[in-house]
């Protein structure tokens, strides 16, 4: 027993200094947490218990319940046309490419590729939210557009990632029919049921939830899938149940936050072997201008496509090539599952890093648009569609 | 002399200090006078609610900050406009301070480790290399 409690004090001494560093650096503790895993799991390699694994994976699973649960729907009808392309554009382009590059060029075998495609096959909608963020982007038709595209490139990679290794039997249909039940019944099921428990203190709003989403993992596990696409389906449906109640996504961000993906991105740090990253560093930098210049050969054009200016559409593809959360949790699948071997799954993670940090820099350093040319954007698709600003 | 003054301020004893001579020179050149916060948020984020809650809290702390430095300036006859930004302070006061088009950047000090200063880079000195106006730190 009391192995238990040193395993746990030393997992959440390591959550409490990323907390500290993130603080002190201002970067999100996500990525310190994944770092300070990396520094761990190589020093002095800090066990990894079954109940580590589960607080890991339910972490995930909430990571991209939050995740759904943050899309702005009537920016997605508003935009569909551009989002939807750039979304897929951005989805398939990197997929195929690294795919492609990992089992030609890197030797890879099929699924062990296809895992790369996937984890490069994302952007992150919170990293490109925070940039935003600082220019006042975010406020504009040009920056919700590319939020919007974000969503749909990461509905994309879960997708994928929940249907590309399953085997299609009798529970994968079982946890099809259970999924697509509840998105049909949540959002009025789950209205009313929040106006009758009206926020109690014993929190029944945040057990339903959890609730829901570990059946739909359950199920989507039985039947050889994924748990975060039911979690980042139902968020998307709820997203808009919960636009008028942000103190609930508050209240869950802090349980989430505090005790569940601590054990997550450290976990999926420890495992990084960085002797393997060293001498692999050449594939790490393939991967790296793999998903890069896929991002930028498919996005570049559909931008263009758009009357996007060559800065906004550079900024734009500069921004979709970001990657953090789903890039993780596609390689730490991979893993999981003995479909990548711990040398591949480190040189995932790593250029996951890589693409989280390098093509926010550079945007923000050269292409972040300025002045008129950002209200140009809007105009532009004010006069394409009849909308105005959201 | 200066017409349009922002002055970065978030309530440290260097800004404080800023501000007395901010007044001074504001009253002198009868300048129309700004003061900017900059709250940090975190970069790379997991979610866009923990961006969204780094913002209301800047946004809380800073608010009680820059009511205090208002309540200063009226004692002293002067009126400021206000702005609560986000983002990198460096980034974000030379953004603002074109943004306003302002003739005089000012920027109170903080003492730094010369570690700290090496590794992270210095606000002040960044402002001072990029900014599009003239810039006057205030030494305590």
């Amino acid at each position: 027993m009391e192995q238990l409690w040193w395993d746990a004090s030393v997992w959440v001494a390591l959550a409490l200094v990323s907390s500290l560093l993130s603080l002190r650096v201002g970067v999100s503790v996500a990525l310190v947490e994944l770092i300070v895993g990396i520094a761990a799991g190589n020093a002095f390699h800090p066990e990894v218990t079954d109940w580590i694994n589960f607080l890991a994976s339910f972490g995930a699973v909430i990571l991209t319940f939050l995740a759904g649960a943050e899309l702005e729907s009537r920016t997605l009808r508003r935009f569909w046309k551009e989002s939807l392309v750039l979304g897929l554009v951005g989805f398939f382009a990197p997929f195929a490419l690294a795919w492609f590059v990992a089992q030609f060029f890197l030797g890879w075998d099929l699924k062990a590729a296809q895992i790369a495609g996937i984890a490069l096959s994302t952007t992150s909608v919170a990293v490109v939210y925070a940039v935003m963020v600082e220019t006042g982007l975010n406020e504009t038709s040009v920056g919700k557009l590319i939020l919007a595209a974000c969503f749909v490139n990461d509905l994309g990679t879960v997708i994928a990632l929940g249907l590309l290794f399953t085997s299609f039997g009798r529970w994968f249909w079982i946890s099809v029919v259970a999924t697509v039940l509840a998105l049909f019944f949540l959002p009025g099921v789950t209205s009313r049921y929040l106006k009758r428990v009206n926020s109690h203190p014993s929190e029944p709003e945040v057990k339903y939830l959890y609730l829901i989403l570990l059946v739909l993992a359950y199920l989507a596990a039985k039947g050889g899938s994924e748990g975060v696409l039911p979690a980042y389906l139902v968020g998307m449906v709820l997203a808009d149940t919960f636009l008028g109640n942000r103190e609930l996504i508050k209240r869950m961000r802090a349980t989430t936050f505090a005790l569940l993906t601590p054990f997550y991105f450290l976990k999926a740090g420890s495992l990084v072997d960085l002797d393997a990253v060293i001498a692999s560093i050449g594939t790490v930098l393939i991967l790296f201008l793999s998903k890069s210049g896929a991002k930028f050969v498919g996005l570049y054009p559909a931008g263009a496509a758009f009357r996007f200016t060559a800065r906004i559409n550079l900024y734009t593809t500069l921004m979709m090539t970001t990657g953090l959360t789903f890039g993780t949790i596609s390689a730490l699948y991979g893993l999981s599952h003995r479909i990548i071997t711990q040398d591949q799954y480190s040189v995932l993670v790593v250029v996951v890093i890589l693409t989280a940090i390098v093509p926010t820099l550079i945007a923000q350093a050269f292409f972040e648009p300025k002045g008129a040319e950002r209200d140009a954007i809007a105009l532009e698709v004010r006069d394409k569609g009849g909308k105005s600003d959201v | 002399m200066f017409k349009k003054i922002l002055l970065a301020y978030d309530g440290s004893e260097g800004a404080r200090f800023a501000l007395e001579k901010v007044v001074a020179l504001a009253k002198l050149a009868d300048a129309e006078l700004h003061l900017l916060a900059v709250g940090r948020i975190p970069e790379y984020a997991e979610t866009v609610s923990e961006t969204e809650e780094a913002k209301e809290q800047a946004k809380g702390y800073y608010s009680k900050i820059m009511d205090d430095a208002v309540t200063h300036l009226k004692q002293q006859g002067l009126a400021a406009k206000i702005h609560i930004e986000f983002g990198k302070p460096a980034d974000t006061i030379l953004r603002t301070a074109e943004a306003l088009s302002t003739d005089l950047l000012v920027l109170g000090t903080h003492p730094h480790s010369a570690v700290r200063r090496r590794v992270l880079g210095a606000t002040v000195d960044k402002v001072i290399d990029h900014a599009h106006c003239s810039v006057l730190v205030v030494r305590n």
